[in-house]
Formats: C-alpha cells, sequence, structure tokens
C-alpha cells in the first residue's frame, strides 16, 4: 500500500447545460488507475496556477 | 444576487444572496435533487444513475466562479464587492439514507481525499483566499436536504473566526515559540478529564473553552495545516475517528444528533501561516435530547458565549460512548 492516501483518486469532469460543472469522484481498482489517469490530486499539485475547474 | 458588503463596526464581510431564499426546501424523497438520476425517474443534480462521490456548484450559489458586479453601490465608509468564489455541493453517497456514521471506513477516508482535492483546487484560484469544508445536518441546523451531503465555500478573503484564529495561533508561536494547538492537544491529553477520543494519529475532546454543550475538537497529533498534507495512516485513522465520534454523538440522546462540523484549515491566501493547525469542530446545538442550544441575546447581541454545561462533564458521556463504538 502507497504512502499516498490519494495517489488512487479519479476525477470525471462535466459541464451542465447551464454552464455548472459537476464532479464525479472514483477509485479504480490499482491495476487500472495505474494505466488510467495521473493522480487527480497529483495533478492540481503540480499545475497550482492553471484555472483547474475549466470542464 | 450576491455580492460582499463591507461592515466597518466588525471589520468583515457579509455576503447577500437574495436568490436563497428560492431554494429547495425539504422535498419528498422522490424528489430528492442528490439523488442519482435514474432510468425513467426525476432528473437531478446528477446526470447519472450512480456515483461513489459527487461534487458540484450549488445551484443557489452565495459565492460565484462568475461573479457579476455588485447590485449597490458602495460608499468609502461601506464598500461592496463582487461575490468571487465558490460554493460546491459534496453528495456523499448515492444513497438516500443514512450518515457520515453510518458510512463505510473507505467511503470516508474517499471523503477526506475529495475534501483535500478540493481545496488543493479552489485554494489555486488567485481570487481564493480560504476555502471552507463543512456539513451542517439535521433540521435543527436549518438544513433544507436530508440526503447526506456538505458543502465547500471559497471565500475571496480569510473568515472572522478564521481569521482570529490564525492571528492567536501566530501570537501564540512568538510569545511560547510552540504551536497553540500542539500545546492544547497535550493539555488535554495530560489532563484526561475532556478527552473523548485518544486514537493514534488524531485526538478528539471537547474543549476547555467549549461554546456548545457537546463541542468537540478533533486535530491531528503531527503538525501540519492542510488535508491534503495527510498521510495515508493518518486519514484512515482520522476516518475511523470521525466514524467514533458521529457514533458517540448518535448514541448520545438516542436519535440521529444534528451539528455543524467545520473543517479548519490554513488559508490559501499566499500568507505563510506555518502557526496554524489542521482541525475539525463539531458543534451540535442539542443541550438535551429535546431542548436547543440558541444563539440569543449574549452570543448574537454580544458575541459572548454562554454555555450551561461543563466539558468535564460532558466529555465522558462522549467518550464511554466513542469507546463503545469502536469496538
Amino acid at each position: 500500500m502507497s504512502a499516498d492516501p490519494f495517489e488512487d483518486l479519479v476525477v470525471d469532469r462535466v459541464a451542465r447545460p447551464d454552464g455548472r460543472y459537476v464532479l464525479y469522484y472514483r477509485w479504480p481498482p490499482a491495476d487500472i488507475a495505474d494505466t488510467a489517469a495521473p493522480s487527480a490530486l497529483h495533478e492540481a499539485q503540480e499545475a497550482p496556477d492553471s484555472d483547474a475547474l475549466d470542464v | 444576487m450576491s455580492e460582499l458588503r463591507w461592515n466597518p463596526q466588525l471589520g468583515e464581510w457579509v455576503v447577500t444572496a437574495t436568490h436563497r431564499q428560492d431554494r429547495t426546501f425539504l422535498p419528498p424523497r422522490d424528489f430528492c435533487p442528490l439523488c442519482p438520476t435514474r432510468p425513467g425517474g426525476l432528473e437531478t443534480e446528477i446526470d447519472r444513475p450512480d456515483f461513489e462521490i459527487v461534487v458540484f456548484e450549488n445551484r443557489f450559489p452565495s459565492l460565484h466562479r462568475e461573479a457579476s458586479e455588485p447590485a449597490v453601490a458602495g460608499s468609502p465608509l461601506t464598500p461592496v464587492r463582487s461575490a468571487v468564489g465558490a460554493s460546491e455541493v459534496v453528495v456523499y453517497t448515492p444513497q438516500h439514507d443514512g450518515s457520515l456514521a453510518s458510512a463505510s471506513l473507505e467511503r470516508i477516508e474517499r471523503l477526506v481525499a475529495v475534501w483535500a482535492h478540493r481545496t488543493l483546487e479552489l485554494g489555486a484560484r488567485p481570487e481564493v483566499d480560504y476555502v471552507f469544508v463543512f456539513e451542517n445536518k439535521g433540521e435543527a441546523i436549518g438544513v433544507t436536504l436530508h440526503h447526506p451531503h456538505g458543502q465547500i465555500y471559497a471565500y475571496p478573503f480569510v473568515p472572522t473566526l478564521l481569521a482570529r484564529e490564525v492571528e492567536h495561533g501566530s501570537r501564540h508561536r512568538s510569545e511560547a515559540g510552540s504551536c497553540l494547538w500542539c500545546d492544547l492537544l497535550q493539555t488535554d491529553r495530560t489532563d484526561g478529564q475532556r478527552l473523548v477520543i485518544d486514537a493514534e494519529h488524531w485526538q478528539a475532546s471537547v474543549p476547555f473553552f467549549a461554546r456548545w454543550p457537546y463541542e468537540v475538537h478533533i486535530s491531528p497529533r503531527r503538525h501540519l495545516g492542510w488535508l491534503h498534507e495527510l498521510r495515508r495512516d493518518e486519514v484512515a485513522d482520522l476516518a475511523a475517528t470521525l466514524r467514533r465520534l458521529l457514533r458517540a454523538y448518535d448514541g448520545l440522546f438516542g436519535f440521529s444528533l444534528p451539528y455543524v462540523m467545520a473543517v479548519h484549515q490554513r488559508p490559501t491566501d499566499g500568507g505563510e501561516h506555518n502557526s496554524y493547525h489542521l482541525h475539525l469542530e463539531f458543534y451540535p446545538p442539542n443541550r438535551t435530547a429535546s431542548k436547543l442550544k440558541y444563539l440569543a441575546g449574549s452570543e448574537a447581541g454580544a458575541g459572548a458565549f454562554i454555555n450551561d454545561t461543563l466539558p468535564e462533564e460532558t466529555a465522558p458521556a462522549l467518550r464511554a460512548l466513542a469507546a463503545e463504538a469502536g469496538r
């Protein structure tokens, strides 16, 4: 088990018709998460100046 | 319409949000906007038939990602600002019934991860000075939807209570050379009377200075400022501690106890704030099974809380129930 509690978190970002965003958080099985997407938390940490909320 | 109006008496911003008068109020369960959208069923805020944890922008926001200009003109004495920021809803589960007290530890751990992720993303926005994760639970608190959920506000300022805590933590660091909350943790542990849960990485106690009869603060033993700094073992221990406390609350009077949960993290305004220590605060309004603590004259009019109970007497009751919940 990793020491990082957030590395397996994946977020699907969806825009509603009225412009509001919806964030679906999911935790795929570890072998899928390894190849599906980088950690959403780490994405945010690596790009703190980007507008990560644009969907 | 939303805007920020400056209160020069108290030196704080007030958010006006008149559109919130029209928000959904205690709908029947078949019309719950936080349930998933089932095939052929009501179209809710969540357009999938199932989910794990969902965050979405509040339909009736107090603070807006793209805020309009204030609808009123301010003055040098009472300036106004756009109510820029974010108002998010965090839906804990697709199940309409239940609460965090009945959630699995895995779900609570994942919820902590979501809180951490939202804090990082919202806090990275230049206009956001403070990310506030909270939950209002129960009609006595004024909750308008029963489906298990919490909220997140991203403020373009540091709210008054947090600003005061940051200031006093910094002052304590300057004067005593130590962290205020680390010292409080040690004091409560040494004294023992007000301890509720003495876990490996977290400690829950009724503070010596509790404003509410069954107020509890949960703090990590390690000095850190944000949820995203937690290690996996600390997240797991937080989930277990949190659930034990909430089950103790529910055992107190034999019903699911209303409360406000407030997650206190460091500001995201670019300051250092290294003195500040992450913690969670819980304020149940009940002083007995049938009597509520109201914010009356002294509290609302003078800001001085009167607590009708002694922390040294309320803590043992919660401690016994928390011990039972941990078995």
